[in-house]
Formats: C-alpha cells, sequence, structure tokens
C-alpha cells in the first residue's frame, strides 16, 4: 500500500513549488538513484540532490542532465516537469526540477 | 543521576516470518523481565518504541495492544521518533522515574518489517524525511548518499573507506548470535555489491529487519532495598533535535543534533568522551558511523574514516564500536534499535557479551538517531 | 470569417519555442521494423523528430516556452487577460491545461482560459481570439501556446515524423511588437482525414485522403481568399510558412502557389525536428520572427485535420531587431541528443 499524495495537498503546494520555476542554483552535493521509491519506480535512475538557491537558502531537488553526469558545482535552473509517472485516472502532479545548464552550447543563430 | 538496569533481552533479529509484532514485543518483555526477577506486576509503567505499525500492520494503538500482551492495566506509552523510537522510549522512562511518579519501567523496542515487500517499506520509511526530499525521489540510502557524497568530496575520502565499516560490523556480528547477519564479509564483496544510490551500495546500508529489545529500569531508591551484585545504571541521558530536512541544515557532514545530545548526557554523567570505553551507534549506512564517532566527540571531523581503517574502533582496539554488529550487521528493527543498544552496552558492562567481549569496559555509550539527524538520543551507562 | 479587417492595434510582443533536448531519425525506427533505411527519411524530407522526455507533456513545454515569450515581452505576467494553450495532447479530457499553466507562469485569477482542440492547428484559432480581444480592448495581452507531445502509432507512417515541441506567442499592443498583426482568416468544413478518439492513445489517418481534398484543398482555400481579400500578393512576402506534417507537402502547395524556396527557407523546420502537432507552423514562425529583418512581410498558414485552415499576416518592426529570444531555434536543435528505439519507446512511455 504505497501511499499517492492527495490532490488537494498537490494543490496547496503549487504556489510555493511553482516558484522555483527559472531560479538559478548550484549543486551542493548529489547521487543517482537506481532504487527509487514505488512510485517513481518508471522514471529510475535518476539523479536527486541538494541545491543552493541562495545566499541562505538551499533546496532537496531531482536534477536532470541530458549530456553527461551531473556534479557538485554545476549550475542549474529550475524547469517545469511532472514529478511522478502519470497513472490513468489521478490528478498529475507537476513540479520543479533542476536541469544542469553549462552542457548547452547557444548563440547559433 | 542513576537509573539502574535491572534486566535486558533482545530477540534474535532478522527476517522472523512466524513472527508477528505481538510475538515479539511479547517475548522481548518477558525475557527482559526474567532478566531482572521480576513479574509484571512489579512493573509500573511500561513505555514501547515503534515507528511503522501503523504502516506495516495497521495497528496504531500500539499502547492498548501492549497492555492486552502482558494483561496489565498499568500506563503504557507509546513513543515514536522515526529511528530513534527505541532511544527515545529509553528517555522517557528514565524521565519518569527520575520524576518520581514511578519507580519501575519496563522498556520495549520493536518492529515488525517484513509482512510488506521492501519496495513498500523504503517508501513507507520515507515518512521519517520531508515532503521536499519525498518529492526530489529520495529515499534513506540516496539522502545519506548525499551526506556520503559531500564527506568524500570534502576530505578525500574513497567508496573503500566507507567499506571499511561494514566490514568492521560483520565481523562483530559473526560473534553474536542474535544478529541478522551472523557472518564475515570482505571490503570487495562491499565494493561490488549493487548500486543503491551512488555512492551508497548495498553492502553500506542496513537491512530491514523485524526484531525486539527490552530493559527493566528502576530508581535508585528501589535498587537500595534489593540491591544486585554487578550492577549496570544508566548514568547520562540526552536528546536533541534539528530540521527535518537536510536543505536546512548549516552542514551536510556533521549532526548538530548528535553533538547537543551528546553534551548534555556527558555533562549529567559528569564524563568526557574519552572516558567512553564502547559505543553502540547509529549506523544506518556505513557513512552514518563515520559522522557518529565524529560527532560524538572521540575523533577530529574528518578523521573518522581514518580510523575506521586503522583498528582502533574494532574489537579488541581502544574503543570497540558497535560490538553487536551495530545496524548494518546486526539488523535495524527500526523502533528495536535504541532499545538493543542499551541491551548491547549493558552485556558488555556485565560481561556477559561472550565471544565478542570488551576486556573490562567500565564506561559505554548509545546512540540512536532518527532520520537523517532529526532527532537524537544518546546514553551513557556504567557499573 | 465575415469580414476581412485590418488590425490595427495587435502585434506580437514576445514568442519563443521549447525543444525537448532528446530526437529520434526515420533510419534508427525504420531499423527497428526491418524497413529500408534510407527511403523513409527521403521520402518524408525529415532528418529527426524531437522526443520529449518520460516528465515532459504538451503542459511542461507549454511552460517552458511561455515562461521565455513572457520574458522577452518583459511585462509581468499578471498583466495577461487570456490563455489558450491549443493542443491534441492536452494531459486531461476535462480540466483546462491552459490553468496550469497560468498558475505556473503567475498569471494570476484575472484571465480568461480555455483549451483549444483542432488537430494540428489548435493553438491558431488562440492567435486569432487573442488578437481580437486586444484589437477590441477587451485585453492588454493575450498569451497562446501551441505545444503537444505527439502520440503515433508504433509501425505507422506517422511514427516517423510526430515529434514534440510547444511555441508560445504573447500579443499585446502595437508599439511594443516585434512584429504587427495585420490579417486573419479561415476555412474549415467537415472532412475526417484525421482523428483520435476520447481514450484511445494513438491517432487515426485516411493514407492519400489526407492530401488534396484535406491538406492541399483547405490551405489552399484560405490563402487564396486571404490574398483577393486583403490585396496581398503571393510574391509580396518575405517569408511563408505552412503546416508542415513533413517535407513533402508544403513543398508541393508552395510550388502550386507560386512560393519560392527562399521564401519557405527560414520558416522550414520540419527538417530539422519533424512534425510537432499543433506547434508545427508555430515554430516556424517563430525561426521566420529569429531570422527576419525590420520590414518582413510574414504569411502563416495553418492547418487542422477534420479540418480547417487559418491565415495570418505579420510585418516585422523595428523592435524585431531589439528582442531576442534567449535560445533560439537553431539553439535548441544543436543541442538534440539522439536516441535509439528502445530508449525512444521507454521516454514515450509505450514500454
Amino acid at each position: 500500500m504505497s501511499k499517492k499524495k492527495s490532490p488537494i495537498e498537490i494543490w496547496r503546494e503549487q504556489k510555493s513549488k511553482y516558484s522555483l520555476l527559472g531560479k538559478k542554483g548550484e549543486i551542493i552535493s548529489l547521487s543517482r538513484v537506481n532504487q527509487p521509491p514505488v512510485s517513481l519506480a518508471s522514471f529510475a535512475p535518476y539523479w536527486s540532490g541538494l541545491v543552493k538557491i541562495s545566499k541562505t537558502k538551499k533546496k532537496t531537488g531531482q536534477i536532470i542532465s541530458a549530456k553527461k553526469d551531473p556534479e557538485i558545482g554545476d549550475k542549474v535552473v529550475g524547469v517545469f516537469r511532472r514529478m511522478t509517472p502519470p497513472d490513468k485516472e489521478g490528478i498529475i502532479e507537476y513540479g520543479i526540477k533542476f536541469k544542469v545548464k553549462q552542457h548547452e552550447k547557444t548563440n547559433f543563430s | 543521576m542513576r537509573i539502574p538496569v535491572l534486566g535486558v533481552y533482545q530477540t534474535k533479529f532478522g527476517e522472523l516470518w512466524d513472527k508477528s509484532l505481538s510475538d515479539l514485543v511479547s517475548e522481548a518483555g518477558k525475557g527482559a523481565m526474567k532478566d531482572a526477577a521480576v513479574d509484571i506486576s512489579q512493573i509500573e509503567s511500561i513505555f514501547v518504541g515503534n515507528m511503522l505499525s501503523g504502516i506495516s500492520v495497521g495497528q496504531e494503538h500500539l499502547a492498548s495492544l501492549v497492555a492486552s500482551i502482558f494483561k496489565t492495566k498499568v500506563p503504557v506509552t507509546r513513543v515514536e521518533a522515526a529511528c530513534a523510537s527505541g532511544g527515545m522510549a529509553i528517555r522517557q522512562a528514565v524521565l519518569a522515574i527520575l520524576s518520581g511518579e514511578i519507580e519501575t519501567a519496563l522498556v520495549i523496542g520493536a518492529e515488525k518489517m517484513t509482512d510488506q515487500p521492501a519496495e513498500i517499506i523504503a517508501q513507507n520509511l520515507m515518512a521519517a524525511a520531508s515532503s521536499e526530499e519525498k518529492e526530489a525521489g529520495l529515499t534513506f540510502p540516496s539522502l545519506y548518499a548525499l551526506i556520503a557524497q559531500a564527506y568524500l568530496s570534502r576530505f578525500k575520502a574513497s567508496e573503500k573507506d566507507l567499506a571499511n565499516v561494514a566490514v568492521k560490523n560483520h565481523k562483530h556480528a559473526s560473534l553474536n548470535p542474535s544478529s541478522h547477519f551472523p557472518f564475515e564479509i570482505t571490503v570487495d564483496k562491499v565494493l561490488k555489491s549493487s548500486k543503491v544510490a551512488e555512492p551508497i551500495k548495498l553492502l553500506d546500508c542496513s537491512p530491514i529487519s523485524d526484531g525486539a529489545a527490552a530493559v527493566v529500569l528502576t530508581s535508585a531508591s528501589w535498587i537500595k532495598k534489593k540491591p544486585k551484585k554487578n550492577g549496570v545504571a544508566i548514568i547520562g541521558s540526552g536528546q536533541a533535535s534539528d530540521s527535518l530536512e537536510l536543505s536546512d541544515r548549516n552542514s551536510l557532514i556533521e549532526f548538530d543534533s548528535t553533538k547537543e545530545a551528546s553534551k548534555k548526557a556527558f555533562f549529567q554523567a559528569a564524563l568526557e568522551p574519552k572516558d567512553v570505553c564502547l559505543a553502540e551507534v547509529h549506523d544506518c549506512f556505513t557513512i552514518a558511523e563515520i559522522l557518529a564517532i565524529e560527532d560524538l566527540g572521540f575523533y577530529k571531523k574528518g578523521e573518522g574514516y581514518l580510523i575506521e581503517a586503522n583498528g582502533e574502533v574494532r574489537l579488541g582496539g581502544k574503543r570497540p564500536i558497535n560490538t553487536s554488529g551495530g545496524l548494518k550487521a546486526c539488523g535495524h528493527p527500526v523502533g528495536a534499535t535504541g532499545v538493543k543498544q542499551v541491551v548491547e552496552a549493558v552485556i558488555q558492562l556485565k560481561g556477559r557479551a561472550g565471544k565478542r567481549q570488551v576486556k573490562n569496559p567500565k564506561v559505554g555509550l548509545t546512540h540512536n538517531v532518527g532520520g537523517t539527524g532529526g532527532t537524537c538520543v544518546v546514553h551513557l551507562l556504567a557499573k | 470569417m465575415n469580414n476581412l479587417k485590418r488590425l490595427l492595434r495587435v502585434g506580437i510582443v514576445g514568442f519563443s519555442i521549447y525543444l525537448p533536448e532528446l530526437a529520434i531519425s526515420p533510419k534508427e525506427i525504420a531499423k527497428a521494423w526491418n524497413r529500408e533505411n534510407a527511403k523513409i527519411g527521403e521520402s518524408l524530407g525529415i532528418l529527426r523528430k524531437t522526443v520529449a522526455q518520460k516528465d515532459e507533456d504538451s503542459i511542461t513545454m507549454a511552460v517552458e516556452a511561455g515562461k521565455a515569450a513572457i520574458e522577452m515581452a518583459d511585462i509581468s505576467p499578471s498583466k495577461i487577460g487570456a490563455l489558450f494553450m491549443g493542443s491534441e495532447s492536452h494531459p486531461y479530457a476535462v480540466k483546462p491545461s491552459g490553468t496550469i499553466i497560468g498558475e505556473a507562469l503567475g498569471l494570476g485569477n484575472e484571465y480568461l482560459c480555455a483549451d483549444l482542440q483542432f488537430a494540428c492547428k489548435a493553438a491558431a484559432a488562440g492567435l486569432q481570439i487573442a488578437a481580437a480581444m486586444i484589437e477590441s480592448g477587451m485585453i492588454d495581452y493575450g498569451l497562446v501556446i501551441g505545444s503537444d507531445k505527439a502520440q503515433a502509432k508504433p509501425r505507422d507512417i506517422l511514427e516517423y515524423s510526430a515529434s514534440s515541441a510547444a511555441a508560445a506567442f504573447l500579443l499585446g499592443p502595437k508599439k511594443e511588437s516585434v512584429a504587427e498583426f495585420l490579417y486573419t482568416d479561415s476555412f474549415s468544413s467537415d472532412t475526417p482525414d484525421f482523428w483520435r478518439r476520447q481514450g484511445c492513445d494513438f491517432p487515426q489517418h485516411l493514407g492519400r485522403f489526407t492530401g488534396e481534398p484535406a491538406y492541399f484543398k483547405h490551405i489552399e482555400a484560405v490563402t487564396k481568399n486571404l490574398l483577393s481579400k486583403s490585396k496581398y500578393k503571393i510574391s509580396d512576402f518575405d517569408h511563408v510558412v505552412f503546416h508542415m506534417p513533413n517535407s513533402k507537402f508544403p513543398a508541393a502547395i508552395a510550388q502550386k502557389l507560386g512560393v519560392t524556396d527562399r521564401q519557405l527557407k527560414q520558416g522550414f523546420t520540419v527538417l530539422q525536428i519533424g512534425n510537432p502537432y499543433s506547434a508545427s507552423c508555430l515554430v516556424g514562425m517563430a525561426r521566420v520572427l529569429e531570422k527576419a529583418r525590420p520590414g518582413d512581410n510574414i504569411l502563416v498558414v495553418s492547418y487542422g485535420s477534420g479540418s480547417g485552415s487559418d491565415g495570418f499576416v505579420f510585418k516585422t518592426t523595428k523592435l524585431q531587431q531589439v528582442k531576442k529570444t534567449k535560445k533560439s531555434f537553431d539553439d535548441f536543435v544543436h543541442n538534440l541528443e539522439e536516441i535509439d528505439y528502445s530508449s525512444y519507446l521507454n521516454q514515450m512511455e509505450i514500454i
């Protein structure tokens, strides 16, 4: 009996969660989770870590890095993603994950 | 303070398919009372340490269940502080006796974890972590992996340094017939075990175990009426808290709650870390033991992993840590652990530890942590 | 529509696209089905298609594109009076994607929200409605997003082209625009070329019927109507963008209508990313806006199965040189990481 988050709890947390969208940060520590909790089984393996988002504030969150494995010290930015694999009937939980910035090349236009 | 320990008992820890939570509670409680040479009519209050009975076996009214098991009407109090439930139950009993309200207490720590599949239990254990950490997809191995990663990176230690802790504790457990894993392992085996959440591997993690432990405590005045030879007593008790989530901590690589709780206990006992002969510390993951021996004041920050390598904290060394096998190898039925730690310290101080006996110990310490250091309870025991 | 009005007050004040980081080539898909490698990619005229990750969907991509569009416009999101989200892959059958996006982008509560559906032209109607509301003075700014995590049945021909992307356009006062919104017209009919029933995972289509009686007929009709009513000639346009289900269809209609390769070039995004359904012509339009010069005339013609087409006429302003996207189409494309077929199935949650 794995516990699903109540849609009301999801709704209540939205405002504060979404405020991390676009926030910049730096990875303080991280781990690749190979054995996830049941609710995230299909997302594994993924990275989770501790991110510093200001002089005084830190947040734990999932870390996304497409090109190469993320490392301590990498700069990240908050992006909007699904937090759990969707089921057929329930409310979908959205939230913010931290995407590694530096491996991208820009200014091709 | 002086809270004599009249009797102790630990059930076997492991995958005890044929034992229910009630069976474990009953065995431990009866065993401790027998060791104390008292019966239930002499127990004025019972304290039960347990974390998951609601989620795992659907029983939240544990206090009443325990009263039914022992057929008593005395006050029974359930204490919960995640993995520190057992240590906190001991402390609550100590405080009750110190208050003068009661003179004898039975403290039982118990947990039944194997009725559910491991992934469900791992998810249930996350009830000890924060909402944000759950959303980040973290489980306890990965939370401690963040700590380990920060420690290894800061002190240039390696995964092999973590493995040393597991190897030592298995060596101790191989001498403890009540342990979950009474066999030795090698560093190589640890390093080759599956990566749960890097750098934490399967053999860096304490297991999911069933088990119970119990002690009978009494007041200093009660024992005067029935003095016992070879007595052992709790002489210091400290408890402290810290934030639920790692993102609110001052540092990832030290537990303020351990430092605060141990300071209080040492002050009460009028002792210092150097006076401690042996300790049962909270090695839920190998990194946790390294942090513990530093935060308890035995060694400086950053020295812990070197000490684990040089034999000082092994049986036969200067200050053996986790002679029971620790959480890693003796097992970790969550609510039972804190009480088991006191049981082990008492057995050692009384000279009853058989093959794993420490030579002539005078002072023992127990260190029990909840979650990632949100709660810590430390006790000091002496002859 | 009844009357072709020349809009006087509306323009595009901010825009952005979002592409996911992964892509798969037709060759890779063909390998899985043992089909001849080179031919499929060539015949469709697609180099690769973008693939959204497991934790992305049409809403998450819309949020990313919408955020960047608002940043370009440099206005407070609470000033946005309407939000229209067009998609063929709205995660909910009942519950608007738009309000989830509105909440994430900080729009507050004082806005009109509607989810739109009209196959691949779902968002185009949003542009028309928002423009009309701004022109009439009912709202100051309107955010329109087309976004799809396009699903296609494994083994079906659509599998090679159905991709994922989002494009967001913030419409607002002409004086803040990078491009003036001048004219729009529509042509609709009941033509069952491509559809997806409620509860079904994958769409169905009628093969060759999707050509002449569907795509070509509607695009041609609306373009001819728009040109004749507005008095533009095809040669007046510096850039032309058609809905791009593949390379062949837009190239063919271009030829029929007398549109040159040069006019098609900047907006011809299907080659690089495949067909992201509701975002298709909008992504093309965004690239044109990135590459254009002030004073350029732009014609955009959408197509949505079921069926209908809308035509749009824009003209870039001096601000087009000033307000720039932080991450351009070309930036996104250069950072694409190609994956194999089993990874693709995993990401799309088909396995």
